[in-house]
């Protein structure tokens, strides 16, 4: 199969069209906690807003209030499920502006990393979209997914590295306990053993420095795509974060693409 | 699967264009920035990436309740939050996971609202957007595990103890007792 840029710029779409597809059913499904009954009622939330203008806030209102909130969610499910068979701009577009609404509605963020990520493939497709055609931006598009996939991985490393705690595996030891999760008896042994902490905590710091190396050629790319898919299943299992396993799936074409132009 | 390239000058100097912004990213990921003073920054951070993902452990805000039935004592303090099952299907879809997770947001939300309130002006945090989506968040905890019949001339306080990560419960201090409200 001939893996160029614009076959790497289809899968990345498909890919997030599914990572969209699966936080808005998942939204759809707790859209009890945003209605007026719910904890997230728009009637309390929409003080939060009165820092914008007064047309900015009824604007808000008539898109974030329940029950239209819940059909914004219908509008980006059905765009990325759309997206899944057909390609167009005016969908990726459709998908982007939802999903920064729905995380406004959620002060900001509704899960953190798997959001930030969602927003830098989405952008970066939206202009690849409007520039289709101009191979230079096409590909810019897909170095810029691919470098913020690094970052994401690197930087993590590097904090990591600076902290004592995490040197000494006590930082990884007080996350698992604090996961919401309840741990079964086997795995709270486990995270009693400080020498194995010691180990996994290494193994996940050199990790995510040396992910920078998945550029040198697509073999070793592949390698370090299958670990970090091994990583974020980790991740769904200790911490409930299955939507990071979507958003960086979606990202790793980019990165694959990419990985040839060292080795070329 | 092979690719096939053709690296010409422009694109390299995307390639290097590009290097140079993955350097500065990293440089500036290096610099600590405490706090977002800018509310509406803040409330469009998903439009600015933080990869600093676990970086430390922190002090992480556990929620209590108790509930106070007609003319009756508070009864003791219970965790509102209790910790979910692990499922094989939370690969696929995890809206119970996420909403929990939403929840620890909130109460980390809350905590970070309470340092920012000025010396003097704590009596107007119960009035907050924090606050007044704790109090729903317990309330809403409280009548999932109760009878209506329990809900009548019921009134139940809550509080917020903050914890560091993988510590017990025990070691932390409460930074938040709320006021008393009608379920």
């Amino acid at each position: 199969m001939d893996f160029s840029f614009s076959n790497a710029l289809l899968l990345v779409e498909r890919l997030i069209a599914l990572a969209v597809l699966v936080q808005a059913g998942e939204l759809l499904i707790l859209r009890n906690s945003v209605s007026n009954e719910g904890v997230w009622s728009w009637e309390v939330l929409r003080r939060e807003f009165e820092i914008f203008s007064k047309p900015t806030q009824r604007l808000l209102s008539a898109v974030l209030a329940y029950p239209n909130f819940v059909f914004l969610l219908l509008v980006q499910f059905g765009s990325a499920l759309v997206t899944l068979f057909i390609s167009h701009p005016a969908l990726i577009l459709l998908m982007l502006v939802c999903h920064v609404l729905v995380c406004l509605r959620w002060r900001g963020v509704f899960n953190g990393g798997s959001d930030y990520m969602t927003t830098v493939v989405l952008a970066a497709l939206l202009i690849a979209q409007l520039f289709q055609g101009n191979e230079l931006v096409e590909k810019g598009c897909l170095i810029y997914i691919a470098i913020q996939t690094i970052s994401s991985f690197f930087i993590a490393g590097v904090v990591k590295i600076g902290r004592n705690n995490w040197r000494t595996g006590a930082a990884l030891r007080g996350f698992l306990r604090s996961s919401v999760y309840q741990n079964p008896a086997a795995l709270d042994k486990l995270v009693n053993r400080s020498q194995l902490l010691i180990y996994a905590s290494w193994t996940v710091i050199i990790f995510e420095l040396l992910f920078p190396l998945s550029l040198l050629n697509q073999t070793v790319c592949l390698a370090f795509i299958s670990l970090a898919l091994l990583f974020h299943l980790a991740n769904v299992y200790m911490f409930g974060l299955n939507r990071f396993l979507y958003a960086w799936g979606a990202a790793y074409p980019a990165l694959y693409y990419c990985s040839g132009f060292v080795g070329t | 699967m092979t690719a096939n390239y053709i690296v010409n000058a422009s694109t390299l100097n995307l390639v290097l264009i590009f290097a140079l912004y993955f350097a500065a990213i990293v440089f500036l990921s290096t610099l600590r920035i405490k706090y977002v003073s800018s509310r509406k920054v803040y409330l469009f951070r998903s439009l600015f990436p933080s990869w600093r993902f676990f970086e430390d452990l922190s002090e992480l805000p556990v929620l209590y309740h108790r509930v106070r039935k007609g003319t009756k004592d508070f009864g003791d303090w219970m965790p509102s939050l209790k910790p979910l099952e692990r499922k094989f299907s939370s690969v696929l879809l995890n809206p119970g996971g996420n909403r929990l997770l939403a929840y620890y947001g909130l109460l980390q939300q809350v905590e970070n609202d309470m340092q920012s309130v000025e010396d003097g002006a704590e009596h107007k945090f119960s009035n907050s957007v924090s606050y007044l989506l704790l109090e729903r968040l317990v309330r809403e905890q409280i009548l999932l595990s109760c009878s209506h019949a329990e809900e009548k001339n019921a009134a139940f306080q809550f509080k917020l103890r903050s914890v560091l990560q993988g510590e017990s419960v025990e070691s932390g201090q409460d930074i938040l007792v709320s006021l008393e409200h009608d379920l």
